[in-house]
């Protein structure tokens, strides 16, 4: 059976033109208004909940001694991961010359630098002081006072704070020739004289694209090793310490794969909606739900193989406190119910992926994917708040409950993201037209040559 | 192949006299042999099933090469018996004066369900036979395709790589802790699976590049500058994940300083196992991820032919770091060892050779082969 195209039905410029960049002065109607008040609510809610923790302290949250790390970590690695599949689409599939790549990789991109911003909220709130949060930056203090390079703290930022310019950087330079395309067609004053501002004096010449082939490739290299590097140094945090559970060289590549599993998995829940509003199955087509559906079953396995491998090891091991930790406490704990869905969710369903059928659903994907994120954040919650309920000590083992302040923190962030990602398809072209265009008309031209041959 | 094949007996007649005399020095050197030459062959089936799974096209034009090594798959499976038969003379776990000490008893024991002659025979026969068939389909399904009339086997042979690909992960890891972990039954380290499926990888791609080279040198198959480009960025990439998968396996067990972890570790970073821990780090990672991230190097035929055939030289070095301080930490090489790998490589080579005479040398009845001679890349 052969593959459907990325780009199906008329290929004709002004046609593309107008389907791609007309959403963005076309009125939204009463589902978008509801969509963005709800969000904003959250984000109200969320914005209510951390200036009551600074104002009252992080005793509002559920943390205490031994799960100091909790909620916050837990939500930090979570959304850090989703922001994964973003430079994934844009880096490792540019290299890798993948046309299929072209379609989604802005929404990608966007969805990477808004959970970004949510990830990097977490850390900042933990420090309990966030007012010092500057302490991390390496900065030529009067008092010579270097931040501690071998806590994994400053690590997170460093990485962190890369990852989030790298991705900006990256988004904004492919935005700019579709910022100019809006400059010049889109309706009133106003409107371009804004985009104008934005496309920084684009004009589309030769030069012009020159400069930006070349800084997008350069970007492009520069992005490729942040995909591997950030969940890697973000799973140091637990694999340097000792406590039972964290304390496994596998974590690197174990997080990296389930970061990009569930960062394609979020790429599959917001795609699947904008296709459908905005009329896009001729751009992104069943073609692109297949190629994110099989990286779902293949980055599934890598999580799936690290379950494995750490279930079996803690045991090989012989370390007592490691078996109790794998076999008793995840599995059997008061934390197993949450253990059991990320073991379902991430091993059982990505296998409906092997299915042709499945991955070229848009509904089943959807549904498939939010199971997906369910799953990598109960992960997150068996390694970080279940590790540390029950560690060396039995006498100090504690029962860790999230408060309403975590809840609503979780929340805020859900609901900003969704805010900053509503705007996004409300004034940015989020399918890149430059891109789709040029593809269009390479394959329009190798339709022309199989044609002549 | 009649000089590989005769050049290999003689040496393989020579490990036989050697076990003779000291069975306990050949068998070592013989498992570091073996499991250098199955590391290239599983890398080159890895090649395969990344190959087939992710439906590249350009490297049809080389695929024939990987698929020579695939019969050599059954012919080390046969020269692993030495291996299990002599399995008291490696491993530690067999030995009764091993459980003397206290704290090594207590590990011993409870491994034991895991760590005993019959189970361990089992699992290894059980690796080597599920090995050795898929990667005489692998061939032999490819091969067809050459014969009238030329059926489409790319689907099937991609249906049979997916299904493949995690049992060949999960069955590495496996074999990588029997064969090797338990040489040091106290230590565990938790990445040891994508270490050893890095290593081959690597490996793998190194003489896949070599064997281009060397039948495009001959003239014997049209690989383009694209071709070698390809197989650069493929090789760079490996060398990459084997570096990563190495430091994070280094830098967490430093870090955390476990007594029954770094023991390991410790073991190669002082005494005369110190200067190959150097040349680990600077002689197979250093110098060849600054040579292959150049544009140059890779579109270069003889440069990069140069970098595969130093790699595949350093990938004996790195299986022996892996194998032999449990041998002896005091004393780097076995005059042995050349003769083992000798008799190994020379059989091994023999063998490829062998299956692949009066065989086309690339699938050239692959419904992707014309794309792949095409194949362009800047």
């Amino acid at each position: 059976m052969a593959d459907t195209p990325v780009i199906t039905g008329e290929l004709s410029p002004p046609k593309l033109h107008e389907q791609l960049l007309s959403p963005m002065w076309t009125p939204r109607g009463r589902v978008f208004l509801f969509g963005l008040a709800l969000s904003g609510l959250a984000t109200l809610l969320g914005a209510f909940a951390i200036t009551y923790s600074i104002w009252r302290g992080t005793g509002v949250w559920g943390n205490n001694i031994p799960v100091a790390w909790a909620f916050p970590i837990i939500n930090f690695v979570w959304w850090i991961g989703i922001g994964h599949a973003g430079t994934f689409i844009s880096a490792i599939l540019l290299l890798l010359e993948q046309r299929w790549r072209t379609s989604i990789n802005r929404v990608a991109e966007a969805m990477t630098l808004f959970a970004v911003a949510q990830a990097g909220l977490y850390p900042l709130l933990h420090l309990g002081r966030p007012w010092f949060a500057y302490w991390l930056v390496p900065y030529p203090a009067t008092m010579h006072v270097w931040p501690n390079f071998k806590s994994a703290l400053p690590w997170d930022a460093a990485a962190v704070f890369t990852y989030a310019l790298v991705s900006l950087l990256f988004w904004y330079l492919g935005l700019v020739p579709d910022l100019a395309a809006m400059r010049d067609r889109a309706p009133g004053r106003l409107r371009k004289r804004i985009y104008g501002v934005f496309a920084m004096g684009w004009r589309g010449s030769v030069q012009h694209w020159r400069r930006y082939r070349v800084t997008y490739g350069l970007l492009g290299g520069l992005a490729t090793p942040l995909v591997v590097s950030v969940h890697s140094v973000v799973s140091t945090d637990y694999a340097i310490s000792l406590v039972p559970g964290w304390h496994e060289t596998i974590f690197p590549p174990y997080f990296v794969g389930g970061a990009i599993y569930s960062g394609f998995a979020m790429v599959i829940i917001l795609m699947v909606p904008i296709r459908r509003v905005f009329g896009m199955q001729n751009v992104v087509t069943t073609r692109h739900l297949d190629a994110m559906g099989k990286m779902l079953l293949v980055t599934g396995w890598v999580v799936a193989y690290s379950y494995i491998a750490e279930w079996f090891y803690a045991w090989y091991g012989g370390d007592y406190s490691e078996q109790y930790m794998f076999w008793h406490q995840y599995l059997f704990g008061p934390g197993a119910p949450v253990v059991w869905t990320a073991l379902f969710c991430n091993m059982v369903v990505p296998q409906f992926f092997w299915s042709r059928r499945i991955r070229q659903n848009d509904l089943l994907s959807w549904v498939l994917s939010i199971f997906a994120l369910v799953g990598m954040w109960a992960e997150r919650f068996m390694i970080i708040a279940d590790s540390l309920q029950r560690d060396y000590l039995p006498s100090s083992w504690y029962y860790y409950a999230p408060t309403w302040v975590d809840w609503s923190i979780f929340v805020g962030t859900m609901g900003f993201f969704a805010l900053l990602f509503l705007l996004f398809v409300r004034f940015v072209p989020f399918i890149p037209t430059a891109e789709v265009m040029e593809l269009a008309h390479e394959m329009q031209k190798e339709k022309q040559e199989e044609a002549a041959a | 192949m009649w000089t590989a094949l005769v050049a290999g007996l003689v040496a393989l007649i020579a490990c036989g006299f050697g076990f003779w005399l000291d069975p306990s020095r050949v068998l070592f050197a013989w498992l570091i042999a073996v499991l250098y030459v199955m590391t290239v062959v599983i890398g080159l089936m890895g090649v395969l099933v990344i190959t087939y799974t992710m439906n590249a096209g350009w490297p049809t034009m080389v695929r024939r090469l990987a698929e020579a090594g695939m019969p050599v798959m059954p012919v080390l499976g046969v020269l692993f018996i030495p291996i299990l038969v002599g399995v008291g003379h490696i491993y530690p776990w067999m030995h009764v004066a091993a459980f003397s000490d206290p704290a090594m008893h207590k590990i011993l024991v409870h491994k034991l369900p895991y760590l005993n002659p019959t189970f361990f025979v089992s699992r290894s026969v059980f690796y080597l036979v599920l090995w050795s068939v898929f990667a005489l389909l692998l061939r032999r399904w490819s091969v067809a395709m050459d014969q009238p009339p030329h059926p489409n086997l790319r689907p099937r042979l991609r249906v049979l790589s997916a299904v493949m690909a995690p049992i060949m992960g999960m069955t590495l890891t496996g074999a990588g802790t029997d064969w090797i972990m338990s040489l040091a039954p106290e230590w565990v380290s938790y990445i040891f699976g994508y270490y050893v499926m890095a290593v081959a990888l690597l490996g793998g791609t190194a003489a896949l590049t070599l064997a281009a080279y060397w039948n495009d040198r001959r003239s014997h198959l049209p690989v383009t500058v694209s071709h070698y480009y390809a197989l650069g960025r493929v090789l760079f990439t490996f060398l990459v994940l084997w570096a990563y998968t190495a430091y994070f396996n280094y830098f967490i067990t430093w870090i955390a300083n476990k007594p029954s972890e770094v023991r390991w570790f410790v073991l190669r970073s002082v005494g005369p196992f110190r200067a190959m821990s150097l040349f680990t780090i600077f002689g197979h990672f250093g110098f060849p991820f600054v040579v292959l991230i150049t544009y140059v190097v890779k579109r270069s035929r003889g440069l990069l032919a140069f970098m595969a055939a130093y790699l595949l030289i350093a990938q004996y070095f790195e299986v022996h770091w892996l194998i032999a301080p449990e041998r002896d930490a005091t004393r780097v090489f076995d005059w042995w060892d050349p003769v083992a790998v000798a008799a190994v490589a020379l059989l091994s080579l023999a063998a490829a050779l062998w299956a692949q005479r009066g065989r086309l040398l690339a699938p050239a009845f692959d419904p992707r082969f014309g794309e792949a001679a095409r194949y362009e890349s800047w």
